[in-house]
């Protein structure tokens, strides 16, 4: 029988320090055997425990996309002891990895749509995943406008520069950056995610919204996605929740009767607004 | 780094005496761990277990497994069941496995006179059970009610101390820990309790569950309502053992019964 608990070896072939405060790091990671990567089918949007042997599992969202072959990437926020671990290990050490696990962005449903990615500070990681695989040219012509809304603190608290160049150098996907606090030399916008979307006013035809950080940025921007009309089965929301199996059985990171491991982490606004949350959207 | 699964070498087991109200738990637990893809390690160890328990024909003043569609000789989950009869046992047998245990061990049919006195202790338990519940429109009533503020009054006085999730058949949520040595470890599964804070707290410090309310909330919910939606099961079979061992006297029936009467028309 498969085991859905047992971790598959993974190799750290690099770790980028991507915040000024130095706690956030993106790890990549390379598989030690060929069939593991062959059985690894992900799409943006899920996610992954990754095992710190001896110390424990973290689920984190695969930040990397399956257009890039040959790894994967997650971004690692230093808050407890196993991301701390993770933290202190070198290039070269074997950690672990469980997944694919939940449900992903629904990119059927994404196809030949405009979309608009909301991203605050951390929560950008499976947003990144998600644009790098629709502007991938295998993939561009399947999706149509590409609009990025993505904010953090300050400059040095944006993940993923590189990226952010690359995308800011194309024509065909309209990038925002925002910080809530602005710096010598910062040339993007000032504001809190929010207020910015309702500035930028995406437009709502033919589009999806979706939505991925922290609690108090997703509260807020919803409402401002509605009064842009947005419908709410269009609005797609990424959850995070404390984690222990990541199949559902566990029993603690439910949003009423859903599992956000195994049911998740993507709902659509629609979902869940129709379940019993403690949450307050 | 060697990953290695502990061999399935476990022999089978008999639970015995366990009551008709836990053999009926187990029917929800079969649920929550099979499924499409089911836990390796509850299966295999099920699949060795046979389930011999007793009926009650002296029920407890805090059981209600007949408002929950058992009763104190339910054969729900059992594969063998006894009820006393005084200086003798009625052995019924529900399933293969009941069947497979008993093979020749020269057990001799129950006589009618036998099975008379068994049906009467039957309904002698069945008239001197506790108060029970009303079950019916108690969902819908729990979804309608999540917010109300009466949560807060019902559980005020909740201690938190989670004895109530760890006494409970049905309570089967459970956390995975590493514990390591030198140059070895092991990662296993304890039993958890959704009464305590660090079972939801997200390594933000953000806590959906940051209070005494919620939780509570979630463990009435949880087993009242989202297992309905999620398993098409209640995950209370009314042992009882939660009003019982409860510290404060925080009786899941009258808990129950006040939300159902909560009148939330604005």
């Amino acid at each position: 029988m498969n085991n859905p608990y047992i971790p598959f070896p993974v190799r750290i072939k690099d770790a980028l320090v991507e915040t000024e405060d130095q706690n956030i790091k993106t790890f990549s990671l390379s598989f030690v055997n060929k069939e593991d990567e062959t059985n690894f089918r992900y799409t943006p949007g899920q996610f992954a425990e990754l095992t710190v042997f001896g110390k424990g599992e973290a689920p984190f969202g695969m930040a990397s996309s399956p257009t890039q072959p040959g790894g994967l990437e997650f971004s690692v926020s230093k808050v407890g002891v196993v991301t701390s671990a993770l933290h202190n290990m070198e290039v070269g050490e074997i950690i672990g990895v469980r997944g694919p696990l939940g449900n992903g962005y629904p990119l059927e449903t994404l196809k030949d749509k405009n979309i608009v990615l909301i991203g605050g500070g951390f929560g950008f990681s499976t947003l990144r995943s998600l644009t790098n695989f629709v502007i991938d040219e295998s993939n561009r012509s399947r999706f149509r406008d590409i609009t990025v809304i993505y904010g953090a603190r300050r400059p040095g608290f944006l993940l993923y520069k590189g990226d952010l160049e690359r995308w800011h150098e194309r024509s065909d996907i309209r990038l925002h950056l925002t910080v809530d606090q602005a710096e010598n030399g910062w040339k993007g916008l000032v504001g809190f995610v929010p207020a910015i979307t309702k500035e930028i006013a995406p437009s709502r035809e033919n589009a999806f919204g979706l939505v991925c950080g922290p609690p108090a940025m997703i509260k807020y921007t919803l409402p401002v996605l509605r009064e842009l009309g947005f419908p709410d089965d269009r609005i797609l929301l990424s959850l995070e929740m404390k984690m222990k199996c990541g199949i559902g059985m566990c029993g603690r990171c439910n949003v009423g009767s859903k599992y956000v491991c195994r049911d998740g982490p993507v709902f659509s606004y629609a979902e869940l607004k129709n379940l019993t949350s403690d949450h307050a959207f | 780094m060697d990953v290695r699964v502990p061999s399935d070498d476990r022999e089978e087991q008999v639970i015995f005496g366990l009551r008709p109200c836990d053999a009926k738990g187990f029917l929800l637990l079969d649920r929550v761990f099979g499924g499409d893809r089911p836990d390796p390690y509850y299966k295999s160890r099920r699949a060795k277990t046979v389930l011999v328990s007793m009926g009650c024909t002296e029920p407890g003043c805090s059981c209600f497994c007949l408002s929950l569609g058992g009763g104190p000789v339910s054969a729900d989950g059992s594969d063998i069941l006894l009820i006393d009869i005084g200086d003798e046992y009625v052995m019924q047998v529900y399933s293969d496995k009941g069947t497979s245990l008993l093979e020749g061990k020269g057990l001799d049919d129950a006589e009618e006179d036998k099975l008379k006195i068994a049906a009467e202790s039957v309904k002698k338990a069945e008239d001197h059970m506790g108060p029970g519940l009303e079950i019916g429109g108690l969902k819908e009533r729990l979804d309608e009610v999540f917010d109300d503020p009466v949560w807060m009054s019902l559980t005020e006085k909740c201690l938190g101390c989670g004895v109530c999730t760890y006494l409970c058949p049905t309570c089967y949520c459970f956390d995975m820990c590493d514990e390591s040595f030198v140059a070895d470890g092991k990662r296993i599964r304890v039993w958890d309790s959704c009464q305590f804070p660090l079972f939801t707290l997200q390594a933000s410090g953000f806590n959906p569950r940051s209070t005494v309310k919620e939780r509570y909330r979630q463990r009435i919910m949880h087993k009242f309502s989202y297992l309905l939606d999620d398993q098409d099961m209640l995950g209370c079979v009314g042992c009882g053992r939660c009003v019982k061992e409860c510290p404060v006297n925080l009786d899941i029936r009258q808990v129950l019964t006040a939300l159902s009467k909560v009148d939330s028309r604005e």
